[in-house]
């Protein structure tokens, strides 16, 4: 915390200006830095398009102008038609696990807590491994995956939440441990459905998107889903950010500041369980993202979330865009799946962190 | 004026509060006291609308709290409970700017005014200088001025203390409640030590087993017989140099034999 003090100057005697010029100056520098991760990772892959390239394409594009006769087609359709998907998906995923982690975070003020606490990924995965390896939803064609992995993360959220609501209060213990006991029943329910299934190749792929990836985005309905909901959420969570910063202190207190914790929880709830859902319909269950960015942010800018969600959703978003650059690339031509490498770097940042971060507290 | 008349509540078959009345108006700080599991604490949860009585009714300035939003409670009634700990490193600052959310929209930014409030607060308490600091790392008593100063940002004109003594050294005890006194709010606060009751409230009720057995100035209620009762201890008040009751305690067995004195100068 030392390293978000603030000096205590007479004509800014909380110090509030010095901290708003450093939280502005870190989302500037992240949202340019977001703006180049983006030109720069398009040309990024099993065909290496350079980024004034990838600029003329997407120029081109957008002013509407014939297509040069000087670039190869192929590179045009790489660009606009799998990279640029695949690329915005990338933020949109990146930027959602990080703010829903965060606001889980301190909903249930356990550091230790991630979107999927929820049981949100176990829900998804009954729904994908039910897709997968039982036609599930095959009537609705290419969609039947992300449709009923939707669903299902929909379905153990409204679980969770109804089971940590008896009483008609939500405590963040009842809600950690609702979502604790949900994820591992359809944890369960999932391997049971790898079991009894006889398709190796289908259980393969049921891993494989457990394990998450980006690679079926494309330009269809659920990518705008995914960018609606997730840019909506980010806007919920900014606008009730100082509410959570009360509830994220103790429920008697933030009564006492005229915050109720159950209408509170609720409404970030639902924002939460559908910006996930949405993202783990798209992507798979990507670990790691919502644990350690979080933390990340409040290392730049302290603990408010009014500052926290923007910094740890443009954080999220740099991170995992070129986390899938690297899963596209370091073991060309097959394709990582893209939790390896999130948590392969998540893991030792963690612990890093909390050694920096906490050795003083604890 | 806060008021509550004839409060019961029970936990399951237990009753907590059996009748109990108490106001308080015109910046006056009454204290509650009374032995452990008494009542005090959830007496004070149902003063600022965390817990609905069973029976009862808990009224501000004339209106029940039952009729008043959260926000609108919180702009009028400021709250200083036993703060849960956090793992979030939350500044004093940012600790003090909580205050203000009651007096904030959902789409309203935090405004110049806010800020002047906040600052005002922190500065009021004797803690200007902490305002950059960890609330996590701070001592105890430090601690309870900084949530003394999120009270006053609140700028509300009633304030409920829960046990602010708690866990600070002899010389904070006094701090804070004279901190409290110079204020001039209307408080109601939860207190365990007498003489600190005795010294810093206008008037004290005293709870016992979920009733109020004895109501008034600290000299009528402190020095009376029933104290002995409902403590179950030997008490004597003596008259301190500067002409304020002190009061001293000796052990008391189940059959009403205390302690004997062990030296001439420990002798009650």
């Amino acid at each position: 915390m030392k390293d978000v003090a603030t000096r205590v100057v007479p004509d800014d005697p909380l110090g509030t200006r010095s901290q708003r010029r450093r939280s502005l100056g870190w989302i500037t520098g992240l949202t340019a830095g977001l703006i180049a991760t983006v030109c720069l990772t398009i040309g990024i892959g099993p065909v290496w398009i350079p980024p004034d390239v990838v600029l003329g394409i997407v120029g081109d594009r957008l002013l509407d102008l014939p297509p040069d006769p000087d670039r190869a087609r192929s590179d045009v359709s790489i660009v606009l038609n799998v990279r640029i998907p695949r690329v915005l998906l990338g933020v949109a995923v990146g930027a959602g696990l990080a703010m829903c982690g965060a606001v889980l975070q301190a909903m249930v003020r356990n550091m230790l807590a991630d979107p999927y606490i929820l049981g949100i990924s176990g829900g998804a995965s009954v729904g994908a491994a039910g897709a997968i390896l039982f036609g599930l939803g095959a009537g609705i064609g290419l969609n039947a995956l992300p449709v009923s992995a939707f669903l299902g993360a929909l379905g153990a959220a409204l679980l969770v939440f109804f089971i940590a609501r008896a009483g008609g209060q939500i405590t963040s213990l009842r809600l950690l441990l609702s979502g604790v006991a949900v994820g591992y029943a359809l944890s369960a329910v999932t391997s049971f459905i790898i079991f009894a299934s006889d398709s190796a190749e289908g259980s393969r792929s049921v891993m494989f998107w457990l394990l998450g990836s980006l690679s079926l985005a494309r330009w269809d309905p659920l990518l705008l889903v995914v960018l609606v909901v997730v840019g909506l959420a980010l806007l919920c969570f900014i606008l009730w950010g100082r509410r959570l910063d009360a509830i994220a202190i103790g429920d008697e207190t933030a009564l006492t500041l005229g915050v109720s914790p159950t209408r509170t929880r609720v409404v970030l709830l639902v924002f939460v369980s559908l910006a996930t859902g949405a993202v783990v319909a798209a992507a798979g269950a990507i670990g790691f993202v919502g644990l350690v960015i979080p933390h990340i942010a409040r290392r730049l800018v302290g603990s408010p979330h009014t500052r926290v969600i923007p910094v740890a959703a443009l954080i999220g978003a740099v991170f995992l865009v070129w986390a899938d650059a690297a899963a596209r690339t370091v073991m060309q031509p097959r394709e990582l799946p893209i939790g390896i490498i999130t948590a392969m770097v998540g893991a030792p940042f963690l612990l890093f962190l909390v050694r920096r971060m906490y050795a003083r507290r604890v | 004026m806060l008021e509550a008349r004839a409060i019961h509540h029970a936990y399951g078959a237990t009753p907590v509060l059996r009748g109990v009345d108490v106001h308080a108006s015109g910046g006056e700080v009454v204290g509650l006291i009374g032995p452990n599991g008494s009542g005090k604490t959830t007496l004070l949860r149902t003063l600022y609308g965390s817990l609905t009585p069973q029976r009862g009714t808990v009224t501000l300035d004339g209106v029940p709290l039952a009729r008043l939003t959260r926000p609108e409670l919180a702009r009028r009634l400021a709250v200083v409970v036993q703060e849960s700990t956090t793992e979030l490193p939350l500044s004093v600052a940012d600790t003090v700017l909580l205050g203000r959310i009651p007096h904030q929209g959902t789409f309203q930014r935090r405004t110049a005014t806010d800020l002047a409030v906040a600052a005002d607060a922190l500065d009021r308490v004797g803690a200007a200088h902490l305002a950059g600091r960890d609330f996590g790392g701070l001592s105890g008593g430090e601690r309870q001025r900084v949530l003394i100063a999120r009270a006053l940002a609140q700028q509300a004109d009633h304030l409920l203390m829960d046990e602010p003594t708690n866990h600070l050294d002899i010389h904070f005890q006094h701090e804070v409640l004279h901190l409290v006194r110079e204020l001039g709010v209307t408080t109601i606060v939860v207190l365990h030590d007498l003489n600190l009751a005795a010294r810093y409230c206008d008037r004290v009720v005293l709870l016992d087993d979920g009733m109020a057995r004895a109501h008034g100035a600290p000299e009528e209620v402190l020095d009376s017989g029933g104290l002995e009762e409902v403590y179950r201890i030997a008490i004597q008040a003596v008259t301190a140099d500067d002409g304020r009751m002190q009061l001293l305690f000796r052990h008391m067995d189940r059959t009403g034999a205390t302690d004997a004195p062990t030296t001439a100068k420990g002798r009650l």
